[in-house]
């Protein structure tokens, strides 16, 4: 467990003195240390904090020792770091551009091009005054220095993207027959969302396990025991090209530190997970609103306990989990409520904020009620992430049965793509019990490409698609 | 009586509101989602549209009443997650 813990280091953040732990991000050590509004928004100059807390939302973008556009989320503190907000002026608690949000007409896309910027003089005007207060970041500055090398490239059977609980599987399965495989994370520990989950979950019974945690572990216990298996943390699947066998993969050192490494693989196992659904109520944008799996690393990993009440959206079983895991952690909470995609109340119908969150307003069938909250956290559910499996060419389609978006794929987790399969989440989120087979699977089937169409091989398969239930 | 104000945002990188998409939607008849992301910048900020390209999708669905299935969502292209730049030269040394 990363865990921050002292000895204490300090750092500057809009030329504040702030106190963090050794293994603190920039992120947990600024939320530890009370400080929500970290950067403005690009257009109106709305205040932007943590969100995803996981890298994929960008929306805690900082300067850092003069470098733009750093996630402060999965940057380590260092000692007199000196960090700044981005898009602010003069800074991010207090920005007098923060008056364009005030007026939305004038920046509306729909009044741009129809109403007084048809005049080209006009609008030629306006461009030069856009350029100078919109953009991420200042150019930087030439006294920094980057250090990017190149890892040169990895020859491997498999390449597994996403070190979460399919993948995990899917290597799991793969090593038992002595195939080599690499697992690109994007995070610092292997595990994904299921490795946060310390709550029973009915399902797992049958693979002998109690909890989501407790299935993660298993498999990282029997992985890093493994010398077929090679897993690259902190790293950013960047582009998939399954014709020409190249994953590109950027290994993040620190914020100016990097190297690239090329991943030459005979098949590609997509196992990127989802990304929560977003709020959808006025101001779902503001700091303090932080999606399910973010908010379970920063109070697990990073151990930053809520000061306040935490409001759960979203009580689907995603909402309920969490409310289980806060009360086992006796963090007060509320919720958890909907909001305004149904008509089902209690529903958050709007967050109040000032430098961080003061109120949500929730509809009650009776009126409407203010209720305290720190945080506002997104749990109502996940969409899969379909980027690196849609440019790798595989078709999107639209999933009826579970209303989602995913990647085209059949029963055995093949895809169009001769040598790219998907699985896990991001093939359609069904929980982790299906997760978790669905990895297995996927390996099996990479195993079929690679091996050959071995008896006892496609029928451990078959034996898995069957226990998925209904294929 | 309590008085709602704020924004819904859709596209979190670049500021864009429910309001305006569904204004872009209705009033300009605009029912494909390429030419949305051209017109209102959703997708094209730091995150790559992975926080409102699929909202976009069902939204539109929804307001034009037809399938999520009809609907095509954006091109995907790399790089899937922003990587700075000056990376991207070592990646061709690195097959030397």
């Amino acid at each position: 467990m990363p865990r921050p813990s002292p000895p204490t280091i300090k750092f500057y953040f809009d030329d504040k003195e702030v106190v963090a732990y050794k293994g603190d991000t920039i992120a947990s050590a600024l939320l530890r240390a009370g400080i929500y509004t970290i950067s403005r928004s690009l257009k109106f100059h709305r205040r932007r904090g943590v969100r995803c807390f996981r890298g994929y939302c960008r929306s805690c973008l900082v300067e850092v020792n003069g470098v733009p556009n750093v996630p402060a989320c999965l940057t380590l503190v260092e000692d007199n770091m000196v960090v700044k907000s981005q898009n602010a002026y003069p800074n991010a608690s207090y920005d007098v551009l923060s008056i364009l949000d005030k007026l939305p007409h004038l920046t509306s896309y729909n009044t741009i091009y129809e109403g007084a910027f048809k005049n080209p003089l006009l609008w030629s005007l306006a461009s030069k005054v856009i350029e100078k207060i919109t953009g991420l970041g200042r150019f930087p500055q030439t006294n920094v220095k980057y250090e990017y090398s190149s890892e040169g490239v990895i020859e491997t059977d498999v390449a597994i993207i996403g070190g979460g609980l399919s993948g995990l599987a899917a290597a799991n399965m793969i090593s038992q027959y002595n195939v080599k495989t690499v697992i690109v994370e994007s995070l610092e520990l292997l595990g994904g969302r299921a490795r946060l989950d310390p709550i029973e979950d009915a399902n797992l019974k049958r693979l002998n396990v109690e909890s989501p945690k407790q299935l993660a572990e298993k498999l990282i216990e029997s992985i890093s025991k493994n010398e077929h298996i090679v897993v690259i943390n902190n790293s950013d699947a960047y582009g998939l090209y399954p014709e020409e066998r190249k994953l590109g993969v950027y290994i993040r050192r620190s914020y100016n530190k990097g190297s690239h490494v090329l991943i030459r693989a005979k098949v590609y196992i997509v196992a990127s997970g989802a990304y929560e659904i977003p709020g959808n109520f006025r101001n779902n944008d503001v700091p303090g609103i932080i999606y399910d799996y973010g908010f379970r690393r920063l109070i697990l990993d990073y151990n930053v306990k809520p000061k306040g009440k935490v409001l759960i959206v979203g009580n689907g079983g995603y909402g309920e989990r969490l409310k289980r895991l806060l009360e086992s952690l006796n963090v007060s909470f509320e919720g958890p409520v909907l909001d305004t995609d149904t008509n089902i109340k209690p529903r958050l119908v709007e967050v109040r904020y000032k430098e961080k969150i003061r109120c949500a307003l929730l509809e009650f069938e009776n009126g409407i009620r203010k209720v305290d909250a720190e945080y506002v956290v997104i749990s109502k559910g996940y969409t899969p992430a379909l980027e690196i499996a849609g440019h790798a060419g595989v078709p999107i389609v639209y999933d009826e049965k579970l209303g989602q978006y995913v990647p085209s794929h059949n029963m055995y987790m093949e895809t169009p793509i001769d040598n790219v399969l998907v699985t896990g989440d991001t093939a359609g989120c069904e929980g982790y019990y299906k997760a978790y087979v669905k990895g297995e699977i996927a390996g099996l089937t990479a195993l079929v490409k690679i091996l050959g169409e071995r008896k006892d091989v496609l029928s451990l398969r078959e034996e898995k698609v069957k226990s998925l239930g209904g294929g | 009586m309590v008085k709602f104000s704020g924004k819904n945002i859709l596209c979190f990188c670049e500021d864009v509101t429910v309001e305006e998409f569904l204004e872009a939607v209705e009033k300009y008849g605009i029912k494909d989602l390429q030419l949305l992301k051209r017109l209102l910048g959703i997708g094209t900020g730091p995150c790559q549209g992975k926080q409102c390209i699929v909202r976009a999708a069902l939204l539109l669905a929804l307001k034009k009443g037809i399938k999520p299935s009809n609907v095509r969502l954006t091109t995907f292209r790399p790089p899937s997650r922003p990587i700075p730049l000056g990376v991207l030269i070592h990646g061709e040394l690195g097959e030397e």
